[in-house]
């Protein structure tokens, strides 16, 4: 039994290996992208609009609102990055419906790959926001006592969204997966509903989080240059 | 183990492709078409805002104008009814003006036709009476009549005034003319005679009295000399009772 679809090789060259997780990771995009740039081929900006084109309003207008609740002023800016994690994923979760398929946010090497991104991310939207100065000294705030534990805040939390997102996908193809070999008729498909709603859901959290850890980075500085407005007002 | 570094790898480049694809098909298309579609909103409701404020703007000036006609129609009706009655006030003066006219015009001339049917009245009335009476004074007239006639001339020469006396004696002293006595009939010798000697007693005159017939003076007498006459006539009489008869008519059309 699989644990992961990394296990599943198609081809290799050295370091490098070809395997079902990056093939599936294909075909999602391919299906995500071709599937939008279909609908987007036909865009109507004044009149009736079509009921795909809606389905995609909806998503986005949903992704900036939900981006700019988090406290993101400019949700445009992020929606390309926390809007592409959070339809990856969920689009991921979703194909679980489709027999044999394996999902690739159930791989480790998946999540971490996101959970990088997104620890890569942080700094960059928040020395975009900021600058690099006041960035690196977000670390030693309040006290530079307090750098070791903002660096293992760092990773820890890059971890945990890597860890949560693996074992969240992982479990639910894995209860699916052996509830199948002790009753393989009604059981599973409940097993697999339930993991849908998981998966959904672990898109949501997973989203919220990389924007609310962009949020933090961007709007340090903003939030120390107000509280020192009202203090010395 | 159970993270695969090149898959790691390979992921995250997929990851960052994905954006790429997703931020060229997906979000830039739609958020363009939800900018332009509400810009096109906003702009159908700022035409629509601009075309209200249009129509409240006409709906204003319609009420102003339509309060303005209704008060320029009520002016113009009160002056048009004002002009109807001055014109009708107008019309009627005139007609009362011309039945006035007419009716004076109507009383004058019956008036005239009155005066005329009553001249012409009394003038037949007159005729028929001095026909009757010039036949019976005709009928009547004889030498006694006349001797008669001379001697109310002699009184009325004896009666005349003093200043009346004098002027006629003065005209007969003044004018080569010989006095002249007209009758309707010859006087007799005696009254002629008797005439001399009044005209010489009163006037102080005793030459070239003439003696003329006059059949023309109906029954009468009269003394003549230059402008001054001294006469008698029934003829006065009955001038005398026309004038009665026309005045007594006039007097009786006043009332």
């Amino acid at each position: 039994m699989r644990l992961s679809s990394d296990q599943l090789i198609f081809w290799r060259h050295g370091f490098f290996e070809l395997n079902e997780t990056v093939v599936t990771t294909w075909v999602i995009m391919l299906v995500l992208a071709g599937g939008c740039a279909l609908i987007t081929r036909k865009l109507v900006a004044v009149g009736p609009v079509s009921r795909w084109q809606s389905l995609l309003e909806i998503v986005v207008t949903t992704a900036v609102s939900q981006i700019k609740e988090i406290g993101l002023q400019t949700p445009e800016q992020f929606l390309g990055f926390i809007g592409t994690i959070f339809l990856y994923v969920a689009f991921a979760s979703l194909c679980t419906i489709l027999p044999g398929y394996d999902p690739p946010t159930g791989s480790l090497s998946t999540t971490t790959a996101l959970a990088l991104c997104v620890f890569i991310a942080v700094p960059i939207y928040g020395i975009q926001a900021e600058g690099f100065g006041k960035f690196i000294k977000t670390f030693v705030q309040p006290t530079p006592i307090m750098l070791p534990f903002n660096i293992i805040s760092q990773l820890s939390r890059t971890l945990a969204l890597a860890i949560r997102l693996f074992g969240n996908m992982m479990s639910g193809a894995m209860i699916v997966a052996i509830l199948l070999t002790i009753t393989p008729f009604f059981f599973p498909i409940v097993m697999t509903a339930l993991g849908l709603l998981i998966g959904m859901v672990q898109a949501y959290i997973f989203s919220v989080l990389a924007a609310v850890y962009i949020a933090a980075a961007t709007e340090v500085g903003s939030t120390q240059s107000t509280q020192k407005a009202q203090n010395n007002g | 183990m159970l993270i695969d570094w090149s898959t790691v790898i390979a992921q995250m480049i997929n990851f960052l492709v994905l954006i790429w694809l997703l931020k060229r098909y997906l979000y830039k298309p739609v958020l363009l078409a939800i900018d332009t579609r509400e810009k096109s909103i906003a702009s159908q409701i700022s035409l629509a805002a601009a075309s209200q404020a249009t129509a409240q703007k006409s709906q204003q000036d319609s009420a102003l104008k339509s309060a303005e006609f209704d008060q320029q129609k009520s002016s113009m009706l009160a002056a048009a009814q004002n002009d109807a009655a001055q014109e009708r006030q107008k019309l009627m003066d005139e007609a009362q003006k011309d039945s006035d006219a007419l009716r004076a015009k109507q009383d004058e001339t019956l008036e005239r036709e009155r005066l005329e049917a009553s001249r012409e009245i009394v003038r037949l009335t007159c005729k028929e009476v001095f026909s009757v009476a010039r036949k019976a004074l005709s009928d009547l007239s004889s030498v006694s009549l006349e001797a008669t006639m001379a001697g109310v001339l002699i009184d009325r020469i004896g009666m005349l005034s003093t200043g009346d006396k004098t002027q006629f004696a003065q005209s007969l002293l003044n004018t080569s003319q010989s006095v002249v006595v007209r009758s309707t009939f010859d006087l007799p010798e005696a009254q002629q005679n008797a005439i001399k000697s009044a005209v010489k007693e009163n006037f102080d005159y005793d030459t070239n009295i003439e003696f003329k017939t006059e059949p023309d003076l109906v029954c009468g007498i009269e003394l003549l000399c230059k402008s001054y006459k001294v006469s008698w006539s029934i003829v006065d009489y009955l001038n005398s009772l026309e004038k009665a008869v026309s005045q007594s008519a006039e007097a009786e059309h006043a009332a």
